[in-house]
């Protein structure tokens, strides 16, 4: 079982590359990345962390899901970008705001977003269980992560079901529904769900009781080394942060108050001028 | 081994106690039936054997009681987890872990037990419930028979004194019912002292040595296995002997007849698994009821859905009634009961949910007259979502027929449910097929299928 998609499995040879890889090697491949997105200034840098984390997220055969999150993101921009051309008109700061600074944040969310797809779309849930047993995180980290991992499909199994008991009532769930009768709507969805999370946390709550999770001595745990793939991407996973921190291109500051920057700069450079 | 002394229990807020005044005595060793109506007080006493009451369910609770030698007011719920191994209804409520090998050895190793350890404790257990061949299997490919028997494993390797089961038939064929009973007989003989509350009683009879019979939060009656029979009626109890199948298999001729529903070369097959169906035909005949049988896996409840366009068939097509109907039209004009009764309420009271599943909005139905027939009188403000899971089932089955469907199916309708109320459920749907519609009934249930069904229809391995 997959952790975000349900039971469903790619069998191509292609897409196993990724979910062969270990567990703790994606973990931390995505956190030196997210480590590294939030300081990187540089807009080749960032398209060329996309580009490659790109090829990860594709070679699980996801096509149509990344098709629709690239939209997504493709939209969301040209909203963006719209608005800063509006509100141009009201702020004159505005107008200093350039293409590429617009850009900056999404494409940090793009590899950001690649990359967080690939991990938990090629993990099944029993390697990551046992993945993170081995992490030896504290009780405090793994149990609530172990519980999460655990039922995430089962409650987007819950919403599947519930979508089709509602069609079965003769009830549309569509985005018309939500407009002309959002509180009956969002009363049909949120209700069940509510109960379902409820006596689901009941039950694994038991569940745990009766095993001792959480008491007793813990877990003795036995060590298990990477293999070489493992290696071989974490280490070609580094020295492309490396190269996108290093490759040439200019450092682009994004955001409002960056345009506010660039104005206040221009006008004391235009003063010490004048002086 | 279990002594409790004018016990006396009522959940919190409610001002009627679940249980009063109840004695019971249970020897090592022993094998107890407890057995009675839906909602006479089972699972609380069973909650109150295993020490979930008032570890998870407060309230208030007086009286003595000593599980497995320990005094339940001196020792806290911990020290009888060990003592006491509960087999729920539905298996994978205790499962922790996604394959069988972690989830056998997950209680052990949160005991500190070493690799070693783990091994010499699992193996014996794993041989005598024949779980070799499936320790790397994900948990969620099993049949019931097969989650039951890991969740079983997985509570046997902590030797527990007592061992209970709640309704552990209520999702088994009768194959996986009699390796069951197996198993617990081996465990009997080993010394076990087992208690199994449950609705369905043939399959018992060579088990237990005692059976207390539960009515409105008392133990009202108390035996061995031969006195059952003669409280049967008074008491609605399923029935003692096995029920042998009484009802013809559905032929091709009377799958073909023009009026029902009818599936026509269909395949299906779910992304990445192989072909459920392969050029698959049959069909549903109308104003007949037919039991749809078949081994856990193999499609039954596929089928309903896809009857009900909830799956798209990769070829073939389904008629209604000698037309070929889009999978919309299906589903508007046929009602289908699954088994999550939970997802299938949304209503603040009984009387909004039943009004809510009428067709025509502007149509009044008598709430009243419908929730006496449900055997549901009184609860008509209450909300869904507060009934007990019995009731929860009668009202989803109640608001599914509302919608008068040409086609109506549901999937195991009588898990849980007491005589009466199967008796009940069977009247509905044969009154429904009477009316003319198609009804099938997906069980495994023969009591049921012999009460009501016109015919069966075994789903075979290869179609």
């Amino acid at each position: 079982m997959l952790a975000l998609s349900g039971a469903k499995t790619n069998n191509k040879r292609f897409s196993q590359w990724m979910g062969n890889l270990d567990i703790r090697v994606k973990v931390l491949t995505l956190f030196f990345l997210s480590l590294s997105l939030i300081f990187l200034k540089n807009p080749v840098g960032l398209a060329f962390l996309g580009v490659l984390s790109t090829v990860c997220l594709f070679s699980l055969g996801k096509y149509r899901m990344m098709m629709i999150i690239y939209l997504l993101l493709i939209v969301t921009w040209a909203f963006s970008q719209s608005l800063t051309w509006l509100l141009a008109l009201f702020i004159p700061t505005m107008k200093e705001q350039t293409i590429a600074q617009t850009l900056i944040p999404f494409l940090r969310m793009w590899p950001l977003l690649n990359m967080a797809l690939t991990v938990s779309l090629s993990m099944e849930i029993g390697n990551a269980l046992l993945a993170l047993k081995k992490m030896r995180l504290p009780r405090l980290i793994y149990l609530p992560v172990m519980v999460a991992l655990r039922f995430i499909p089962g409650f987007i199994n819950d919403i599947k079901q519930l979508r089709d008991c509602l069609l079965i009532r003769g009830i549309p769930l569509n985005i018309s529904a939500l407009i002309l009768h959002p509180n009956r709507t969002l009363r049909l969805l949120i209700v069940p769900m509510i109960i379902r999370a409820l006596r689901l946390a009941d039950e694994l709550a038991i569940a745990a009781e009766l095993k001792r999770v959480g008491y007793g001595q813990g877990v003795m745990l036995e060590k298990t080394n990477f293999r070489w793939a493992d290696s071989t991407f974490f280490v070609g996973a580094m020295l492309a942060l490396v190269v996108a921190w290093n490759i040439p291109g200019s450092i682009v500051e994004s955001g409002m108050h960056s345009s506010i920057k660039n104005q206040d700069q221009l006008q004391r450079t235009s003063e010490s001028g004048q002086q | 081994m279990i002594n409790l002394e004018n016990i006396s229990y009522s959940y919190p807020f409610q001002s009627t106690k679940a249980l009063t005044n109840i004695n019971l005595q249970i020897k090592k060793g022993e094998a107890i039936l407890v057995t009675g109506r839906s909602g006479c007080g089972k699972s609380t006493l069973g909650r109150l054997i295993n020490g979930l009451i008032p570890t998870y369910f407060a309230g208030s609770l007086s009286g003595d009681m000593h599980i497995a030698g320990i005094d339940r007011k001196r020792h806290s719920f911990h020290d009888l987890t060990g003592l006491v191994g509960s087999l729920f209804q539905d298996p994978e409520q205790q499962f922790l872990s996604t394959t069988v090998d972690d989830e056998l050895r997950t209680a052990l190793e949160w005991r500190g037990y070493s690799s070693r350890q783990i091994d010499s404790a699992l193996n014996p257990i794993i041989e005598q419930l024949g779980l070799q061949n499936k320790l790397g299997s994900s948990l969620f490919t099993l049949s019931e028979g097969e989650k039951q028997k890991v969740a079983l494993a997985s509570i046997l390797a902590l030797k527990p004194q007592i061992l209970m089961l709640d309704e552990p038939t209520a999702n088994l064929d009768i194959d996986s019912t009699r390796e069951l009973l197996s198993i617990l007989t081996s465990l009997k003989q080993e010394g076990m002292t087992i208690v199994i509350f449950d609705h369905r009683l043939y399959w018992l009879r060579a088990l237990i040595d005692k059976f207390y019979l539960m009515d409105d939060g008392t133990i009202s009656e108390s035996g061995s296995f031969s006195d059952l029979e003669q409280l049967r009626t008074k008491f609605g109890l399923r029935s003692t002997q096995q029920a042998h199948l009484s009802v013809p298999q559905l032929t091709i001729g009377q799958m073909t007849q023009p009026g029902g529903l009818y599936f026509d070369a269909l395949s299906f097959g779910y992304s990445g698994q192989p072909p459920l169906f392969n050029n698959f035909s049959g069909g549903l005949p109308q104003g007949k009821v037919i039991a749809i049988c078949g081994q856990n896996g193999r499609g039954k409840t596929t089928l309903a859905r896809l009857s009900m366009g909830l799956e798209k068939p990769i070829s073939g097509n389904i008629s209604l009634h000698g037309a070929i109907q889009s999978a919309k039209n299906r589903l508007q004009r046929g009602s289908l009961v699954l088994q999550n009764t939970e997802l299938q309420l949304y209503m603040r009271s009984v009387t909004e949910e039943l009004q809510s599943a009428v067709s025509e909005p502007d149509k009044k139905i008598n709430i009243n007259a419908t929730l006496e027939q449900f055997r549901m009188a009184g609860l008509q403000d209450r909300h869904p979502q507060s009934l007990s899971g019995g009731q929860r089932q009668r009202l989803v089955i109640a608001c599914a027929l509302q919608k008068k469907p040409e086609v109506l199916i549901l999937d195991e309708p009588t898990s849980g449910l007491d005589g009466h109320n199967m008796e009940m459920i069977g009247q509905h749907v044969r009154a429904e097929a009477e009316r003319g519609a198609a009804v099938a009934l997906i069980t495994h249930d023969h009591e049921l299928i012999n009460n009501c069904c016109d015919y069966v229809w075994t789903l075979q391995e290869e179609v």
